[in-house]
């Protein structure tokens, strides 16, 4: 079964002067459960297609779907509840809420449901990524790994049948990525989530089961491993 | 070059530029007032007057007194003045008025201010008087009709609006009546010889030297109990009072200003946070960084320029609307006058100040190196901690407000006190702002619904200024606030109407022989008896063994543990009677019922007030001169008065058996249901007594009313330049933080949060700021009205929390109304948008 798919997708930006096509008749899908990355040069349009799978953005043209529902003609709050219950989140520059600590953090998706008192659940998910002694700390005091791997917690927390995560270890040294990389990879296994990883790396490419080659704004190959 | 592409954030900064323009209006309106006022006393301070000395004395003068008046080279005019009941024929209405009884050759120094003009020369021709206006209104009088003042009839002349010889405008307890003194004897009114106020005034051939003449044989008035005031006396003295009104309006100006400082200061950064990619490539590209801060320096110098010239034009329409409300209280006349230099100085004060303000976030940007600027960690555009340019700017900022402000009055010592009152009051209301923050967010239950917690963390986020823009909004609101409640409080006071057994009529000056025919008439008109005493004039001769007389070679104020000089001075109506009454409260010495005449000394009864302003212990002894009649006494006992309590009550309280022949007067209170049976009791009173005066509480409480009112408006409207001072700042703020709160509600939408959850959100952060902001207005004028009416007005504190909480209302709705509209649009953006921003 698909958990995403992809129809015929085409999207513009209409700057003041001229309208720029940044995507045009992309097509694909992903299987439920499956690991598939997104590999191409800057600018090419990963960042905008990623989005429009989130639902963080509406197509100009073209047929998106999620888990069955029809991100291109869902309202902003549909969005918002579908991106709720289905989608988890990694940026490459952690977007982690300031005046909240890292356990608040994690809990946020959770909070959004609705469903409070989890605590546990938010503790024991930053004691897997390795921050059990930086609970109540707030993002300024902590490194950018560390930064990512609370990221990386609250992606997870709320158990989403995707996760998108659009250059995770863009803005990390190559040690702290060494450590930020597998720890995405193993969670991703244990909650069974399926995967889109948007990566300029190779290496970390090759260690999904399909990679997606985008160049100006269409799918130029696909290549299983 | 690259500015042309920023034309909205351009006018956004201007907009927040003129957030200065508020209090820059109200200080530069407030300084051509004063000087429009002080211009007015100089000019004016003769016709005040009326004379170049004047003498007041509340009883005959003595020989001495006479030929030292006399022997002065130059013409004398004598007035008397007297309390009494007048009777309207117009209506049949009575009041109590204060008659002023002046020969012709009075004023010496200007013509009195007439409806119809020029009535002068009539007035002293006949039986005619002058009524000051309010009296025409009350009692629908018209011209040509009847006055009844003692036993004759008077016909009314025209309106008195301003007659020499007095500083308030209005007799605010009675109203002025004027006639000519040939007329007074007449009337019979003198033969009782109560309440009655001599007065001469003197036009000197040689005025030079005439106050050290008089400083010479001060001694000598004070024995005589003899009162004089000059020309120059009078001046400063008014002046003074004008410069303690103008250093309070004053105060609120600057504290507009400075709010509004720091609006523009944030203003500019925001602007210039916007602008440091701009400048950092400028840099790059070679320009030395004094250049590219010049460049921004001429760009925001034009937009001081801009703010000064709309705050000096609009401070100088208003300071020509000020007379126009606060005409009734001056004495004399106000013109305000247009002059260039004034403008010119406002227009220069304000575009320093709006340059140095602005200098301040620009600082920091001269040690910005290029590579630094060019990273994209926008928020912070550098500190400017530990620069010291930074202090050197505000010091000089905080010596050209001070110079501007204060270089009217010159009093340096009193205008430091003030400038560091109104540091110390801001810094104070920061304090609170952060330590009613501080536990808000310890003790916030995990319980509450995630948008309202998220909400309440906001006000911490990190660079939120959340005290400041607390303190911002709560200044304006207290003033307004205090103002509200001190009135509320005095008028509380006031208050007849709230008990069936107070009471709100008081008829006075009855002689013994009248006091059954005055109860007679009450009891016909089935008004109750509420309080009946009768009252002995007398004065101290003698205070603790020594005579009162050398008391008075002291110093003026004398020092500090002795008696006060006015408890010296006054003449004392006592009572006497056998027991306490329940407005009365024993606090220490026992109270002596009986005593006779052998007793001597007199146990008697002192109120606690008093008994601390004479520095007095139980046991002390006075000797009182009871009309001729030495009386020596003894401290036996102190009481607490309740002086709220609208009855008559006594300095001091005498045993029965003592004063009952002394000769005396009596006391009647009562209390009439309505208006009506007011006119009717007082015109029966009148017809039969005609010496015997009232007062009509409720008339008095009006007058009061009305006239807090106009004080208290003028101050709120000044205070309300403060009020949008502090939401422009706080608009000011929230634009500042408002690229960080997008990208928040953004991130939350990612995360799954509806729009409805982010508005939830936003209002709970600006209800809360709202909430705290009118929970410190709140607190903070309640404890800023105690302290005026405890230290200033000396009378007890009732709050009127119905006008605290109205006004907290209001505080908490403009708050987050205001924080609400700067949200406008946050939840409009997409996503993907501002996440690609980064
Ligand atoms: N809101 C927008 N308005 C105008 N143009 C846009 C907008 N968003 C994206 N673009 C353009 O679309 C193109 C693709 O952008 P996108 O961010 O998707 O690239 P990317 O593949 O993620 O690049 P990178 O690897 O550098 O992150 C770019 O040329 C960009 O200029
Ligand atoms: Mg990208």
């Amino acid at each position: 079964m698909n958990i995403l798919k992809v129809e015929n997708v085409c999207k513009t930006f209409a700057t003041e002067t001229h309208e720029v096509p940044v995507l045009q008749n992309v097509c694909f899908e992903i299987e439920k459960g499956s690991r598939c990355s997104i590999l191409g040069p800057s600018g090419s349009g990963k960042s905008t297609l990623l989005g429009l799978c989130a639902g963080l953005d509406r197509p100009t043209s073209g047929e998106i779907y999620l888990n069955g529902s029809p991100l291109h003609a869902a309202s902003e709050d549909e969005l918002a509840a579908i991106r709720n219950r289905e989608v988890g989140f990694v940026f490459q520059n952690f977007q982690l809420i300031p005046s909240l600590n890292a356990l608040e953090n994690v809990l946020v998706p959770l909070e959004l449901r609705g469903g409070a008192g989890k605590l546990r659940k938010a503790e024991d998910l930053l004691k897997r990524v390795g921050l059990g002694d930086r609970l109540d700390h707030f993002p300024v005091q902590l490194s950018g790994g560390e930064q990512q791997r609370v990221a990386l917690a609250r992606a997870f927390i709320h158990r989403p049948s995707i996760l998108f995560a659009d250059e995770p270890t863009g803005n990390l040294d190559s040690e702290t990525s060494a450590v930020v990389e597998p720890l995405l990879f193993d969670l991703n296994r244990e909650a069974g989530t399926t995967l889109v990883v948007v990566t300029h790396n190779l290496d970390l490419a090759r260690k999904t089961d399909r990679i997606f080659r985008i160049r100006q704004g269409a799918v130029e190959g696909v290549q299983s491993l | 070059m690259s500015w042309r592409d920023s034309r909205r954030n351009r006018f956004k900064l201007l907009l927040f530029v003129l957030s200065i323009v508020f209090g820059l209006s109200a200080l530069i309106a407030i300084r051509g007032f004063r000087s429009n006022v002080e211009r007015a006393i100089h000019e004016q301070s003769k016709e005040l007057v009326g004379a170049d000395v004047e003498f007041h004395s509340r009883s005959k003068y003595p020989e001495e007194v006479e030929t030292f008046i006399d022997r002065m080279e130059g013409r004398r005019a004598d007035e008397i003045r007297l309390s009494t009941m007048a009777l309207f024929e117009s209506n049949g209405g009575s009041r109590l008025v204060q008659l002023r009884a002046f020969e012709e050759v009075f004023p010496f120094y200007g013509t009195p201010k007439t409806r119809p003009e020029n009535l002068m020369d009539r007035f002293h021709s006949g039986r005619y008087v002058l009524l000051e206006e309010s009296l025409f209104h009350q009692f629908s009088v018209t011209l040509g009709d009847r006055v009844k003042l003692g036993t004759i009839y008077f016909e009314v002349l025209g309106i008195a609006d301003r007659i020499p010889g007095e500083s308030d405008l209005i007799g605010w307890v009675a109203p002025r009546v004027y006639l000519s003194k040939s007329n007074l004897e007449d009337t019979g009114l003198m033969q009782f010889g109560s309440r009655v106020s001599y007065r001469a005034y003197v036009k000197l051939d040689d005025p030079t030297n005439v106050e050290s003449d008089l400083e010479r044989n001060r001694r000598f008035f004070r024995a005589n109990r003899i009162g004089y005031d000059t020309v120059k006396e009078e001046r400063d003295e008014l002046i003074e009072s004008f410069q303690r009104v103008t250093d309070l309006l004053n105060l609120i100006g600057f504290m507009a200003l400075i709010l509004g400082g720091v609006g523009v200061t944030s203003a500019v950064h925001v602007y210039l946070s916007g602008k440091r990619e701009t400048m950092a490539l400028l840099r790059c590209l070679g320009t030395p960084s004094s250049l590219v801060v010049t460049i921004f320096l001429l760009q925001i110098s034009g937009l001081g320029l801009v703010a000064a010239l709309v705050g000096s034009l609009l401070g100088n329409a208003i300071q020509y609307s000020i007379p126009l409300f606060i005409r009734d209280f001056l004495p004399f006349a106000l013109e305000s006058r247009f002059s260039w230099w004034d403008l010119g100085i406002g227009l220069l004060f304000g575009w320093v100040v709006c340059f140095l303000l602005a200098l301040l976030p620009l600082l920091p940007l001269r040690k910005i190196s290029p590579l630094l600027a060019l990273r994209t960690d926008v928020e912070k555009p550098g500190t400017m901690k530990k620069d010291p340019w930074a202090y050197a700017i505000l010091a000089v900022l905080g010596l050209t407000l001070f110079g501007f402000g204060f270089a009217q009055t010159d009093n340096l010592k009193v205008n430091l006190a003030f400038s560091g009152g109104l540091v110390a009051v801001l810094a104070i209301l920061a304090m609170v702002a952060w330590l009613v923050l501080k536990p808000v967010r310890k003790f916030l239950p995990a319980k509450l619904p995630f948008a309202w917690r998220y909400g309440i963390a906001n006000l911490y986020r990190p660079n939120n200024r959340t005290v400041l823009m607390l303190v911002a909004l709560a200044v304006g609101f207290i003033i307004v606030l205090c103002l509200f409640l001190t009135k509320e409080a005095i008028l509380k006071q006031l208050d007849i109407d709230r008990g069936e057994s107070a009471s709100n009529m008081i008829f006075f000056d009855i002689q013994p022989s009248q006091l059954d025919g005055t109860l007679e008439i009450l009891g016909r008109n089935e008004l109750p008896i509420l309080e009946s005493a009768p009252i002995v004039s007398m004065r101290i001769s003698e205070f603790k063994g020594a005579p009162v007389r050398s008391f008075y070679r002291r110093g003026p104020r004398g020092d500090n543990d002795g008696p006060q000089g006015w408890t010296l001075r006054r003449e004392y109506r006592s009572t006497f009677r056998d027991h306490l009454t329940d407005a009365e409260e024993l606090v220490a010495g026992r109270f002596i019922p009986q005593a006779s005449m052998e007793d001597e000394p007199i146990p008697v009864s002192i109120s606690q007030g008093l008994l601390e302003d004479m520095g007095l212990e139980l046991g002390d002894r006075l000797v009182f001169d009871v009309q001729g009649l030495p009386l020596e006494t003894e401290i036996a006992s102190v009481r607490k008065v309740d002086w709220n309590q609208v009855r008559a009550n006594f300095f001091f309280v005498f045993p029965e058996g003592v004063l009952e022949e002394a000769p005396k007067m009596h006391i009647v209170a009562t209390r009439t249901p309505d208006a009506r049976s007011t006119a009717q009791v007082q015109s029966d009173l009148i017809e039969k007594y005609p010496n015997v005066s009232s007062i009509d509480l409720r008339l008095i409480v009006t007058t009061i009313d009305d006239l807090l009112s106009k004080v208290a408006w003028v101050v709120q409207f000044m205070a309300l330049f403060t009020i949008s001072a502090g939401l422009l700042v706080m608009t000011g703020t929230l634009m500042t933080s408002r690229y960080q709160r997008i990208r928040e509600s953004v991130l939350l939408r990612t995360l799954g949060a509806d729009s409805k959850t982010i508005k939830r959100i936003l209002f709970t952060e600006f209800a809360s700021l709202g909430l705290l902001a009118s929970i410190i207005g709140g607190f903070m004028s309640v404890a800023a009205t105690w302290a005026l009416m405890k230290f200033l007005i000396r009378l007890p504190l009732v709050v009127a929390w119905e006008v605290v909480f109205a006004g907290m209302l209001i505080m908490f709705a403009l708050t987050t109304v205001t924080g609400l509209l700067n949200s406008r649009g946050i939840t409009r953006q997409a996503p993907l948008e501002i996440l690609r921003q980064q």
